[in-house]
C-alpha cells in the first residue's frame, strides 16, 4: 500500500519512496541535554517512535540518526546568550560532561517508558568536533562561509532560496531590522558555525582558527552526512526548530554539497 | 516532517507558570507514562494537543480499555471470517499510511475491541497494530495506588483491633463509617483491601 508523507517544505503530502531499495534514513534533531525533557519535548519522540513503527510496519528497513546536542546551543536559540550547556552547569555546579551524563540518562529513561523504539544511531555532538571542523573548512572553501574577529559565518546571501522553509524573504529584512547586528557580520541573517572562545570559557577545542566551539547547527549537517550520507530520506522535529535550526541546517548541507540533503523536508 | 507543539490547559507551557511537566509527575500522580502516549494518537501530529489533567484520566482509561479489550477477546473462541479481519487490516494500513493519521487508525481499533463476538483472532490482530501504537496492550490493568487520608488509616486499624477482638458489631459499624467516607474495604485471604469509590 501506498505511503504518503507530509512535507514541510512543499506544504503538500507527498508519496513516499525511500531514494534506496527497501531501507529509509531518517535523522532526527534530538534534545540539549541540559534540563529534563518535558511531555512537550516528549510529543516529537512519540511521533518520531510512530513514524519508525509505521515504516517498520510496512516492511522498510530504517537506518536512524538521531543527535544528542552536549555543546554549541545557545540560549537564544541563535547567536547570542551562554552556552546552555555552561549555564547549567554553573547552576548545578558540575561539569558540562556531567551535566549531559545526568540529563542524557533521564532522556532514555522516558524513551522506555514511554515505549519509544529508539534510532539506530545515536550520536553526540562533542564526539564530532573533529568532523564538524571539516565541515566549516568545506563551507570556507566553496566560498559559503568568512571568518570574523569572533565566528566564522555561514552567507546567507550565497543561496539563492535561504529561508524557504520557515518563509523568510531576505529582500524584505532590512539589517538590524529583527536581528541583532554584528557589525562584521554581512547579511543580518548570517548564522556563527565556529565560535572563537572567550578566554573564560569552558568548553573548547584546538582548531585551526584558534580556540573554538561549534555553533549549534553545524553538527546537525555533520552528523546527518557522515551516518546517512550527503542524500537521506526523511528529516524530522519539532515544530519550533523550523524557522532557525533546520534553516540552518539545510543552508550548510547544501553549502558544502551542493546538494538537498534530505527528501521530505528541503529542496534549496 | 515537523511535530506540532502540546498545550497545557489551552495555553503555553512555561516554568513560570509552573506546567512544565514531565513524564515523572505524571508518574507520580499515579498515572502510566503510556497513558500520555494514547492521548497523544488523540490528535494529529500536525496538530496542537491540548493536556488537561482531565484528558490524562480519560486516555489512562482508554489504555486500561484496550487491555481489558484484548483480554477479552483472548479468552473468547468465536471464529471470525478472513474477510472481516482484512478489511480491519486494511482500514488500519490506510490509516497510518495517510502521513500517521492515529485518530483514524484508533477508531479501527476500537471497532475492533468493541467487536462482540469475542475471538482469539482479533485479540491476535490488536497484538499486531500494537506493533504501531507500542502501548504494551499485553499488560494486565495495573491497581493504581491510592493516597489514603490518615483519618481512614485510623478508622482501618481500629477495625483490625475489634475483628482481633472478635467485637464483628464493632468492625461493622466502622466498615460502615468508610463507606460513608467513601472507601470499600474488602477482608480478602491476602489481608484487606481498600478502594476508593
Amino acid at each position: 500500500m501506498k505511503i504518503y508523507f507530509y512535507n514541510t517544505l512543499t506544504k503538500t503530502k507527498e508519496e513516499f519512496v525511500p531514494l534506496e531499495g527497501n531501507q529509509v534514513r531518517i535523522y532526527t534533531c534530538g534534545p540539549t541535554v541540559y534540563k529534563d525533557a518535558s511531555i512537550g519535548n516528549m510529543k516529537s519522540y512519540i511521533f518520531m517512535d510512530n513514524l519508525r513503527r509505521v515504516l517498520k510496519y510496512n516492511g522498510y528497513q530504517l537506518k536512524h540518526a538521531m543527535n544528542i546536542t552536549d555543546v554549541g546551543h545557545l540560549v537564544s536559540d541563535a547567536d547570542e546568550g551562554e552556552d546552555k550547556m555552561v549555564k547549567a552547569a554553573k547552576e548545578e555546579k558540575k561539569s558540562p560532561l556531567e551535566i549531559a551524563q545526568i540529563y542524557t540518562e533521564r532522556f532514555f529513561k522516558d524513551f522506555d517508558r514511554l515505549n519509544i523504539d529508539r534510532p539506530e544511531i545515536i550520536c553526540k555532538a562533542t564526539d564530532h568536533i573533529k568532523e564538524m571542523e571539516e565541515f566549516v573548512q568545506k563551507l570556507l572553501d566553496n566560498g559559503y562561509a568568512y571568518e570574523t574577529s569572533t565566528a566564522i559565518y555561514f552567507d546567507v546571501s550565497k543561496l539563492d532560496k535561504y529561508g524557504i522553509l520557515s518563509g523568510i524573504d531576505l529582500r524584505n529584512q532590512k539589517a538590524g531590522a529583527r536581528v541583532e547586528i554584528d557589525a562584521e557580520k554581512r547579511n543580518p541573517y548570517d548564522f556563527a558555525l565556529w565560535i572563537k572562545a572567550p578566554e573564560n570559557h569552558i568548553m573548547k577545542w584546538e582548531s585551526p582558527w584558534g580556540l573554538c566551539y561549534p555553533g549549534w547547527h553545524i553538527e546537525c549537517s555533520t552528523m546527518s552526512n557522515k551516518y546517512l550520507g550527503e542524500v537521506f530520506d526523511i528529516h524530522t522535529g519539532g515544530i519550533d526548530l523550523v524557522p532557525t535550526h533546520h534553516e540552518n541546517e539545510i543552508a550548510q548541507s547544501k553549502g558544502c554539497t551542493r546538494k538537498n540533503s534530505s527528501k521530505v523536508l528541503d529542496a534549496l | 516532517m515537523h511535530c506540532e507543539f502540546l498545550l497545557i490547559d489551552g495555553g503555553k507551557m512555561s516554568k513560570s507558570l509552573g506546567n512544565t511537566y514531565l513524564v515523572q509527575d505524571l508518574i507520580d500522580k499515579g498515572y502510566e507514562a503510556l497513558a500520555y502516549k494514547m492521548m497523544c494518537f488523540t490528535s494529529h501530529y500536525r496538530n496542537k494537543l491540548n493536556f488537561t489533567w482531565e484528558a490524562l484520566e480519560s486516555s489512562q482509561n482508554a489504555l486500561n480499555r484496550l487491555r481489558e479489550g484484548y483480554k477479552k477477546h483472548l479468552e473468547g473462541n468465536a471464529k471470525i471470517e478472513e474477510e472481516v479481519i482484512q478489511e480491519y487490516k486494511k482500514r488500519f494500513l490506510e490509516a497510518i499510511n495517510d502521513d500517521l493519521n492515529m485518530p483514524v487508525a484508533m477508531s479501527v481499533v476500537w471497532d475492533v475491541v468493541k467487536n462482540s463476538n469475542k475471538s482469539k483472532q482479533l485479540a491476535e490482530l490488536l497484538l499486531d497494530f500494537d506493533k504501531v501504537l507500542g502501548v504494551d496492550i499485553q499488560k494486565s490493568e495495573v491497581k493504581r495506588e491510592i493516597e489514603i487520608p490518615e483519618e481512614i488509616k485510623d478508622l482501618i486499624e481500629k477495625r483490625k483491633i475489634a475483628r482481633e477482638n472478635k467485637n464483628w458489631e464493632l468492625s461493622d459499624k466502622i466498615r460502615d463509617e468508610l463507606k460513608e467516607k467513601g472507601y470499600i474495604i474488602k477482608d480478602t485471604k491476602e489481608g484487606t483491601q481498600i478502594e476508593k469509590i
